[in-house]
């Protein structure tokens, strides 16, 4: 026979929870959540990181451009005066001596319209052809009157086009670049403002899923003493009952 | 059991504090890295300027020299005025030229646009050089320039706040719906049945959580009474069959009616009652189904360089295979003669394939990666639906309070439209190519560990996909409705998509396009109460939000102080879009759900082929006045009422 205990010390039983019960409703409301909080952080910080980039890349490019736009009308007013680009004897030292000018320039060309190198910083490259992409983006540009940009092999490559006086493409002025905005992934996505911001987060975020489960607890204690007794009074009341049915039932065995 | 499960049991804000919660703390650090970014940036620009001014006077200086160097003495110099405003006019951030001489007066200067005076100004100079010997000075001005003001960027920044707050919330409804809310309900449910002594019946949850066992103990307590009752049953029952007597046997009869009292015991086993939380489950995995099917599609769609003609109709190209695949997934996927589950984890290992491919070879063509992940994303998506209809057609379960009816229809159509394609968008804007990646392997992966935490024994996830659900009546409704809604969807979704993949600014109205647009959506799925099995709005009711809408759009876009706001107008369609949709939706997820999800996939197919055409043919704005005209024109929903098939 079951002991009339049993039947009420369910709402006693619920009063003393053990300490770790007291973090994991936390966690089973707001784990996932605080999750998602802390990946929006991170999207936050690599959305403004991608801004960084391109304005870095920006003014980059801005400075590159006035390299070779000075390059460009030097080498167009040459040609107005009716000396060829490929019999030009004085490209190279000018080339030699923007170089020097701009640490941040690898290399400086001038290729003809077809995109073969016809002087360069680096003799190396002189009478090679672009590849394929950076061709393409050089014959785009010229035909947009735009400044063209083209990655080869990881370095960036920025170029404009040379017009003859006639409004011809006669070639371009390129640049090769060692780029500072090409891997600013590589430390600085964890910088110290955000780790900062991600352990403010958290804590804040612990500290809001604490607030938000507040009326859950609530609720929970309010049961222990409410519907969870009246449950405890009704089952202890039938047990009591069915101890006395039970005992008569046994009085009837023994009479027989 | 029905009239109980009408009562409106009280409304728990956990779900919506969260939610708010998480808006307001990703706000706040937005704000701050925002302001952190724009100390950085300043001290970047301001050097950057300085370096630029210096090397903008060294020019400048450097063709004065050329020019003396032809023995031009400097002062006699003919339009050196009109050569700094050459300067002035092709670079517009120079505030100041003047060529000055060695005793510091002024010889010329330039004249550009008049600049409102600012701090932010760097200056170079550089020196006259002819003959080794310095003639004059080049001093210049260079406004610093500022791309964003910090509002500007927060007001970029709103968009992925929205996207993130909006999942946030939904994993907090989760969450809840599954954990203390259903345990809430479970207790409600057996404390009535216990307070009135009815012991036929007895609630079981799925999962234990040893941290509350409420609802656990009251079946034990009572399961323990039943079991006394039938024991003494038992006794009682023997010994009248051997009593000769007929006063002691009616003494035994009343010894057992009184034992049984006024409450009412089954004989000879109480009926197990499984209280699940499908739908809310079906809601939060159909979501991430969707986040890992579409969001790695809009990723290689961005990430892919290549420019042909076709490139502008390939986004809602891919888009159409995917909604194609899906329906041919779905169909496939309801004659198999598996469980459930095993189609859920089967699609969703299959999905994570794709990132992982796209990780090792990044020339995959997004129209293979479309018409992949649509077809384990529709299979998926039918294991959803599938588990979530389950409890409608079987006695032995009943739905967690609040339900979700169409809940696998709705986040589906709510990633599709809006969470997804932004997620894949942000995915690829705020991250290098192998962390994105690993990010949109995120959803699939939470996925894969939900997945096997609902494989527990009497899981509506066990049951099979092909066992025909008994009792499902379907509703004759006009047999072009849903597909005209799914042509709408499509049309929106595929110009959205076009817009999003093209935006490489990142001053892009995209993004702002698409929340609004699921803001629309979300401002009619709370206000219908998605948590309700609510009546659709009635016939006046919605004509009536439709013109209020439509006339204060034509009413903005024709007023001449608004028109010159350009991103208002396409704000304003999205949102109204969004109502629109997000209505059609509604009624949509009350109707018996495969019919209805077939006739959706299948129309947005068509609506993505529409706008394959509007794109291929160069008319951008068509597509959402097509889909816009389409959702006005569809007649008004005649069912009213609960019905979930």
């Amino acid at each position: 026979m079951a002991p009339l205990s049993e039947y009420c010390d369910m709402s006693k039983r619920m009063l003393h929870t053990p300490a770790r019960a007291l973090a994991r409703p936390l966690l089973e409301v707001g784990g996932l959540w605080l999750l998602i909080v802390l990946g929006g952080v991170l999207l936050i910080a690599g959305l403004l990181d991608h801004w960084r980039q391109q304005e870095l890349q920006a003014i980059e490019r801005a400075q590159l451009e006035l390299t070779l736009l000075e390059v460009q009308g030097e080498l167009e007013g040459d040609l107005s005066l009716g000396i060829e680009l490929e019999h030009n004897p004085r490209i190279q030292g000018l080339l030699r001596q923007r170089l020097q000018n701009d640490p941040q320039l690898h290399s400086l060309d001038v290729l003809d319209e077809n995109g073969r190198a016809l002087f360069s910083t680096d003799r190396g490259t002189i009478g090679e052809p672009l590849p394929p992409e950076a061709r393409a983006a050089a014959q785009q540009g010229a035909a947009l009157h735009r400044h063209w940009h083209a990655l080869i092999e990881s370095t960036p490559v920025m170029g404009v086009e040379l017009r003859s006086p006639f409004g011809e493409t006669a070639g371009h002025v390129s640049a090769s670049y060692a780029s500072s905005a090409a891997d600013y992934f590589s430390g600085q996505m964890l910088t110290r403002p955000l780790l900062l911001t991600l352990l403010a987060t958290a804590l804040g975020g612990i500290a809001a899923v604490w607030l938000a489960t507040r009326p859950q607890r609530r609720l929970r204690r309010a049961q222990l003493t409410g519907r969870l007794a009246r449950i405890d009074a009704q089952l202890a009341a039938t047990g009591l009952r069915l101890d006395e049915e039970s005992d008569r039932l046994d009085a009837v065995e023994r009479i027989e | 059991m029905n009239r109980q499960q009408k009562r409106k049991p009280p409304r728990d804000w956990t779900a919506v504090w969260l939610g708010g919660a998480a808006a307001v703390l990703l706000m706040l650090a937005a704000a701050f890295l925002s302001q952190v970014h724009d100390r950085q940036m300043r001290a970047l620009r301001e050097q950057a300027a300085q370096t630029r001014a210096q090397l903008i006077a060294q020019s400048i200086s450097q063709r004065l020299a050329n020019a003396t160097a032809a023995g031009i003495p400097l002062r006699q110099l003919v339009g050196v005025p009109e050569f700094l405003d050459r300067w002035h006019a092709s670079h517009p951030e120079i505030t100041h030229v003047a060529v000055h001489g060695l005793n510091g007066q002024q010889l010329w200067t330039g004249h550009g646009q008049a600049r409102p005076p600012s701090a932010e100004l760097s200056t170079g100079s550089a020196a006259v050089i002819a003959g080794n010997v310095a003639q004059a000075r080049v001093r210049l001005q260079v406004h610093n320039g500022n791309h964003q003001g910090p509002g500007q960027r927060l007001g970029l920044l709103a968009p992925a706040l929205l996207l993130i707050s909006a999942l946030a919330y939904l994993g907090a409804l989760f969450a809840c719906a599954q954990g203390p809310w259903l345990r809430n309900h479970g207790l409600r449910t057996i404390a009535r049945w216990a307070l009135r002594g009815d012991y036929r019946r007895l609630l079981v949850l799925p999962q234990r959580q040893p941290f509350d066992l409420r609802v656990q103990e009251v079946a034990q307590a009572m399961r323990r009474v039943h079991e006394r009752v039938m024991r003494m049953r038992v006794l009682i029952g023997s010994l009248r069959r051997t009593e000769p007597q007929q006063l002691r046997r009616d003494y035994l009869d009343q010894v057992l009616q009184q034992t049984e009292g006024r409450d009412r015991f089954a004989d000879p086993e109480p009926e197990v009652i499984r209280l699940v939380a499908v739908q809310s489950q079906s809601l939060w995995m159909s979501l991430l189904l969707c986040l890992g099917a579409v969001g790695p599609l809009t990723y290689a769609l961005r990430a892919q360089a290549a420019h042909n003609a076709w490139q502008p109709a390939l986004p809602a190209a891919c888009l159409g295979a995917l909604v194609l695949a899906a329906a041919a997934g779905w169909r496939l996927a309801a004659r198999l003669r598996i469980a459930t589950l095993s189609v859920l984890i089967l699609s969703l290992v299959a999905l994570a394939l794709a990132p992982l491919a796209m990780l090792l070879d990044s020339d995959l063509h997004p129209i293979w990666l479309a018409l992949w992940n649509g077809l384990f994303a529709g299979a998926a998506l039918a294991a959803c639906t599938r588990a979530q209809t389950h409890p409608d057609a079987h006695p032995g379960f009943v739905h967690a309070a609040p339900g979700i009816s169409g809940a696998a229809l709705l986040a589906w159509w709510g990633g599709l439209l809006w969470l997804a394609p932004a997620l894949g968008y942000y995915a690829h804007a705020a991250l290098p190519a192998a962390w994105a990646l690993l990010a949109l392997l995120l959803p699939l992966a939470c996925g894969l560990f939900l997945a096997t935490r609902w494989d527990v024994s009497h899981s509506p996830w066990r049951v099979r996909m092909a066992m025909a659900a008994p009792g499902a009546s379907e509703r004759p409704a006009p047999a072009w409705r849903w597909p005209a809604l799914g042509t709408a969807a499509g049309l929106v979704a595929g110009g959205l998509l076009l817009d999003l993949v093209t935006s490489h600014d990142s001053m892009s109205a995209a993004p702002l396009q698409q929340s609004a647009l699921g803001l629309g959506l979300a401002a009619v799925w709370a206000w219908n109460g998605l948590a309700q099995t609510a009546a659709p709005l009635s016939v006046a009711r919605r004509r009536h939000a439709c013109a209020l809408v439509l006339t204060a759009l034509l009413a903005t876009t024709q007023w001449s102080g608004l028109a010159a706001i350009a991103w208002l107008g396409p704000l304003l369609l999205a949102l109204m879009l969004g109502l629109l949709l997000g209505q059609g939706l509604a009624v949509a997820a009350q109707m018996p759900q495969s019919t209805t999800s077939q006739q959706l996939l299948l129309g947005s197919a068509l609506g993505a082929a529409m706008s394959v055409t509007a794109a291929l043919l160069d008319l951008p704005g068509a597509a959402p006045v097509l889909a816009l005209l389409l959702l006005t024109l569809l007649p008004a929903p005649r069912v009213k009422g609960k019905d979930v098939a």
